[in-house]
């Protein structure tokens, strides 16, 4: 039987060891490490990456105006106000979700660098991303996920994605709820020799990279503007930190990055009695704050994931406005896709309408629907855990106790957040980890890099 | 019912007890062992509630209960919802006005 602890001591040897990739030439001490060094540093040009992606069929997904939706949000703008809403329909991606682009790099990766199989710990959509690419690399996967509560209950949602990892040809490790998840990972990874596929490498970055080129690209071709701004369902940071990266080397400077959760506050993520209250999986906050103030809590030694240095603003949505807007899509555009991947729709249904009607905003993802991954199999399985289901003004609901189907569609509104106070929240867990001792030039410069907060902030927090 | 060898099964076992789990979880969760779950091809006749190896689709051979015999997938798309059966109508009816 193993200990949590004395396999997390051990987590910088056996990720280096199943990675390949070296985190101590970027260590800049204490805090700080070159960030844009590591990340230049995959070996990998951005064409390299397109045409990695394009041998397994993953990418070049299709851009599509959400017109009816468009002129929904217009009828409740003002004057002059309401633009125009496009999608991006990563649902075409192999495995079902724009975690294709994730993966196709990492799983390339290992087998160039010879390893037998890859294994990923995820409950999402990455699972399946991973099994597909190594079923067409020729490897063999192992995908952990956390499915169960301690009676045995699995997540509607979770259980599908486990599924779609065993139709790829993965074992699939499915843990009951807890943070141990991870340990019992690098037990995998230990035990096998297999590559380290995580979320959080540069390699799984970078993948995503090609998407945020993607919208630029096509929004000039179909728009004759660089978009105006980009909603990203955000939950462990991946997403906004390889679209952002991906719209900032395209040259969309003036695009605006916004992170969209679902907000489950209150549930703790790690509680076994919470775990069956929620009704989304990922996307929501329970993965987004935490990520967002302090990436370093990753299954690597430093995380390629840091949303910070791009989120221009980040807000929240509920869990009855997303079933919502994923009716919609359904209803008015001919898309059923599935819930978690409508976040950011639902955020950009509000955001739009304070937009010029000139101006373009972006959808940036959709994944797949299917059994448990669908609004109908939540709400019914939320409403068997004694959750209260009504209709009237979502931003009344409580997570975890009940879920509140928007009456109108004017009821949609995107929470922000105060970038501030996550600034602050990041730099209290910086200097938490930092310990005794005075912060180095260095340190402060990377802090500010990292958090995006002026120096002077740093200072004041620190009290140097 | 026995498992019968080479058939699809499913095995269970504590991967780490209470005092062996993560410090600072919340009370739910620290009272309870983390289970793990592994399905794959039986190597050996079983009853439900024995020990038995099994061979994964990835190869390894893991060791646990036998707590499912020819496990499936049984997740659905759950009951009609009624507060979203409402929602399209009602946006086309929006859209019209």
């Amino acid at each position: 039987m193993s200990n949590y602890k004395d396999i997390i001591a051990r987590k910088k040897e056996i990720t280096a060891k199943a990675l390949g990739f070296d985190y101590a030439k970027y260590e800049q001490g204490g805090l700080a490490f070159d960030y844009e060094g590591m990340m230049n540093n995959t070996g990998y040009t951005l064409a390299d990456i397109r045409r990695i992606q394009r041998e397994t069929g993953v990418g070049n997904t299709p851009l599509l105006e959400l017109r009816q939706i468009t002129r929904l949000a217009r009828k409740y703008a003002p004057p002059g106000k309401g633009a125009r809403i496009f999608l991006k329909d990563e649902a075409a991606n192999p495995s079902g979700s724009f975690k294709a682009r994730r993966a196709a790099i990492s799983v390339y990766h290992a087998a160039k660098l010879g390893y037998e199989g890859v294994v990923a710990a995820t409950s999402g959509n990455y699972g399946a991303a991973v099994a597909s690419q190594a079923a067409m690399r020729g490897l063999k996967a192992i995908i952990v996920q956390e499915v169960y509560d301690s009676k045995g209950l699995g997540q509607p949602e979770i259980l599908e994605k486990g599924r779609a990892c065993e139709a790829y040809g993965a074992e699939v490790m499915q843990l009951t709820v807890g943070p141990e998840l991870f340990a019992i990972f690098l037990q995998v990874l230990e035990t096998t020799g297999f590559f380290n596929a995580s979320l959080y490498t540069p390699y799984g970055i970078a993948g995503i990279e090609t998407l945020g080129v993607e919208i630029v690209e096509e929004v000039r071709q179909r728009a004759s503007r660089d978009p105006d701004a980009v909603v990203i369902t955000h939950a462990g940071g991946g997403n906004v930190t390889g679209t952002a990266r991906g719209i900032i080397k395209a040259g969309a400077l003036s695009c605006r990055i916004i992170g969209a959760s679902v907000d489950l506050g209150g549930l703790h993520m790690a509680s076994d009695s919470d775990f069956n209250r929620k009704s989304f999986t990922t996307g929501h906050t329970g993965f987004s704050v935490p990520f967002t103030t302090w990436p370093d809590r990753a299954d690597v030694p430093r995380n390629a994931a840091r949303s910070l240095r791009y989120l221009d603003s980040f807000g929240t949505v509920t869990q009855g406005e997303v079933f919502y807007a994923t009716e919609m899509l359904a209803q008015l555009e001919g898309l059923e896709r599935g819930p978690a991947g409508n976040v950011s729709l639902a955020a950009a249904f509000a955001l739009a309408q304070t937009m010029d009607e000139g101006q373009v905003i972006v959808v940036q993802e959709t994944e797949y629907t299917g059994a448990g991954k669908h609004p109908t199999a939540q709400l019914t399985f939320a409403e068997s855990q004694g959750i209260v289901l009504s209709s009237g003004d979502p931003s009344l609901s409580v997570p975890g106790q009940s879920i509140i189907i928007p009456s109108h569609p004017k009821l949609i509104c995107f929470k922000e957040l105060s970038m501030e106070a996550l600034r602050l929240s990041y730099l209290r867990n910086a200097l938490a980890h930092k310990g005794e001792g005075q912060l180095s030039p260095r340190e402060v410069e990377f802090l500010c890099e990292d958090s995006r907060a002026p120096q002077s902030v740093v200072c004041q927090v620190s009290g140097q | 019912m026995l498992s019968h060898i080479g058939s699809w099964v499913e095995i269970a076992w504590v991967a780490m007890t209470p005092s062996a789990r993560a410090e600072q979880l919340p009370q739910s969760s620290r009272a309870v062992s983390v289970v793990a779950k592994v399905r794959g091809f039986a190597l050996a006749s079983a009853a439900l509630g024995e020990e038995l190896s099994v061979k994964t689709f990835a190869g390894r051979i893991l060791s646990g209960t036998l707590v499912d015999l020819s496990p499936g997938h049984t997740h659905s798309f759950g009951r009609p919802q009624p507060l979203l059966l409402a929602v399209g109508g009602a946006l086309r009816e929006e859209l019209k006005s």
